[in-house]
């Protein structure tokens, strides 16, 4: 997405009666958001996934094709998502060298632990919300996750 | 002169009648009280373990907390938040405590860096680590009281310490105070109701400020402070822009 037509969609969230507005295209996903705190009327712009970028960086040119949001659903195996309740940071195991809560093909239970979603030094312990095999894990190590993101898939 | 030892009994004597809502354990020897605490699935809210010596101290992400007998206060404090609370911003609202509770100690320079660094004179002071699971929030905060000779220098360089003779009997009730009334404060308003006294500690308000995080190309821009749910705000160029996860960190930058 290019900076020109990233100003057109501030603009047009900053113009508009709407609060907030995200888009996926290709990889890439962007969020506007109007706050009305702590600068009333200013919009602030969040980017999430491969492309978490300042708006003044330069951007890759956009991939003309399906949105990111359909591809992840034709790869995914059927089953019962765990979502992501909060944006942050993805991680597999409680720190760096210990073992991951879990892998793929492993049964889980409800309460378990299956992930630590990062977010302002606050470690998140994210548990299995259905009880099942872990049919696939949907996020890389390390990566910054939106909120309702599909993290996990338990069948 | 050696440090007076963490005895429970002093520590209820500072709190006075607060001590009613806490219920400390000290361990001469610990792994991480982190982890310890975080085993106990049924203790009650206000339970502290305080650790004379910490073998296995976790900063973020598993970086090692260097801990000696009497030279830091280190210690986990389980705090359960109201139904429907959000924790979003809770590592800030824990960091105003601290940062208070240190400052009525009579520590001077004391000051914030996002999201939960608490500087001494620009210079590292402590950390504080949380842990949530559902709502059980284990708040973790190591604090140097002197520095340990023969440090590699690329630690003692951006470390510092309280460096001078404090009872931590004293300063761990003055802390669990302060945390008191701030957890009182977080449960039912959040972060918002304590974003202002955040604001009035924060070593970079106004500063050029560098963000970096992985996964993200480095943003500069000016530091104007936190929303209400305690995301950075940064004023750049182009926007003022939210930064929320990630191992981000600050890094003052000189003006142009």
């Amino acid at each position: 997405m290019d900076l020109r037509k990233l100003k057109t969609l501030i603009d047009l969230v900053q113009n508009s009666g709407i609060s907030e507005l995200e888009i996926s295209e290709g990889e890439e996903k962007i969020r506007i958001a109007k706050h009305a705190t702590p600068a009333a009327g200013t919009t602030t712009v969040m980017m999430g996934g491969p492309m978490m970028a300042p708006a003044a960086a330069p951007l890759p040119p956009a991939v003309p094709s399906v949105s990111a949001g359909t591809d992840a659903v034709a790869a995914e195996p059927e089953g019962h998502p765990v979502k992501a309740p909060m944006v942050g940071t993805f991680y597999r195991a409680g720190s760096p060298g210990a073992p991951v809560f879990v892998e793929v093909g492993q049964s889980v239970k409800q309460g378990d632990t299956l992930c630590i979603i990062e977010a302002m030094k606050l470690m998140n312990e994210i548990e299995a919300d259905a009880s099942g095999t872990i049919k696939a894990i949907l996020v890389e190590n390390g990566q910054p996750v939106e909120f309702d993101q599909p993290l996990f898939i338990i069948g | 002169m050696p440090d007076s030892p963490l005895v429970p009994s002093s520590i209820a004597a500072a709190l006075g009648p607060l001590a009613a809502h806490f219920d400390v354990e000290v361990l001469a020897e610990c792994d991480s009280t982190n982890a310890r605490l975080q085993a106990r699935a049924d203790a009650a809210s206000g339970t502290v373990l305080v650790a004379e010596r910490q073998t296995a101290g976790r900063g973020r992400m598993g970086r090692t907390w260097i801990s000696d007998a009497g030279a830091s206060l280190t210690f986990s404090l389980l705090w359960r938040l109201p139904a429907g609370a959000s924790p979003s911003g809770l590592s800030l609202a824990v960091g105003v405590a601290v940062a208070e509770a240190l400052r009525g100690q009579g520590v001077d320079g004391v000051a914030l860096k996002w999201p939960n660094d608490i500087l001494r004179h620009g210079k590292k002071l402590g950390g504080i680590l949380i842990e949530l699971a559902g709502s059980a929030a284990v708040v973790g905060i190591g604090l140097n009281l002197r520095l340990p000779a023969g440090l590699p220098p690329e630690v003692s360089r951006g470390a510092t310490a309280i460096d001078r003779v404090i009872d931590r009997n004293v300063l761990l009730a003055a802390l669990l105070a302060s945390l008191h009334g701030v957890l009182e404060q977080f449960g039912p308003g959040g972060f918002a109701a304590l974003r202002d006294r955040w604001q009035a500690l924060n070593a970079y308000a106004g500063a050029p400020v560098r963000v970096i995080a992985e996964f993200a190309v480095p943003v500069e821009g000016i530091c104007i402070g936190v929303d209400v749910d305690g995301a950075l705000l940064l004023e750049t160029a182009v926007c003022v822009q939210r930064i929320l996860s990630g191992d981000v960190s600050l890094r003052p930058v000189k003006p142009a």
